[in-house]
């Protein structure tokens, strides 16, 4: 099956590592945030990091994540650059993004 | 605002049912297209073998592609389902078209004409007595 220049698939970018403006691992892509805008699907949001991977898993009520560090983030559509698809990286500075909540 | 769909959660790796609840594959892919300035748009759900096995390895991936090619030059090597065809995500995918005017089945197909009807009574439906 052809593959276009411009198309990505979602299957091959989930759980690759994202980076921040730092080159800095921030997490993985865990989720996909689809919104429908007038007749068609567009990704609105990323979520990014282990509380995203409980979430998606639906385990999170069992998740007890150690560390300090946040456990997650959502970043919307424009704070990842995936034109390297094998190296997904921020367009802005980690504290931009929107912290998942820990529990 | 509608909760937003969960793609990797609600749609990746789960079964589609065409209109007529006839199953058609698991969705092994899901196809973007990345445009400038705006987001990412959902084009498509793939299903195929070569796709599911690329997200093992891409070698892989491209040699049952390459396989499948070798073995019906002639068939197409997967389907793929527009995104605006799907009604319903969550446990299983619904799309509301007809799945027999997809090429959902024509390894299923491929394979029942060239070996399975081949092989002794392997043109009846399979019921006792036929």
């Amino acid at each position: 099956m052809a593959k276009k220049a411009n198309e990505l698939r979602l299957e091959l970018l989930v759980g690759r590592r994202v980076y921040d403006v730092d080159h800095r691992v921030v997490g993985r892509l865990e989720e996909f945030r689809a919104t429908r805008e007038d007749d068609e699907w567009v990704i609105s949001e990323f979520d990014i990091g282990r509380a995203a991977l409980l979430e998606r898993l639906a385990i999170r009520h069992l998740g007890w994540l150690p560390g300090r560090r946040p456990a997650g983030y959502r970043a919307r559509w424009d704070q990842i650059d995936l034109s390297e698809p094998d190296r997904p990286r921020l367009t802005v500075p980690i504290e931009a993004l929107k912290t998942l909540r820990r529990r | 605002m509608d909760e937003p769909l969960r793609l990797v959660r609600n749609v990746l790796d789960k079964q589609i049912y065409d209109a007529n609840d006839v199953r058609l594959g698991k969705v092994d892919g899901v196809v973007l297209l990345s445009r400038q300035g705006r987001p990412p748009r959902v084009i498509a759900l793939v299903s195929s073998m070569p796709t599911a096995w690329r997200r093992l390895s891409p070698r892989l991936g491209d040699w049952i592609e390459r396989f499948q090619r070798w073995l019906a030059p002639d068939l197409r090597v997967g389907t793929r389902i527009r995104f605006e065809h799907v009604v319903h995500t969550g446990i299983d995918v619904n799309v509301d078209i007809d799945g027999t005017k997809t090429d959902a089945f024509v390894w299923e197909n491929w394979i029942r004409k060239t070996f399975v009807e081949k092989m002794p009574g392997g043109t009846g439906s399979g019921e006792k007595g036929e």
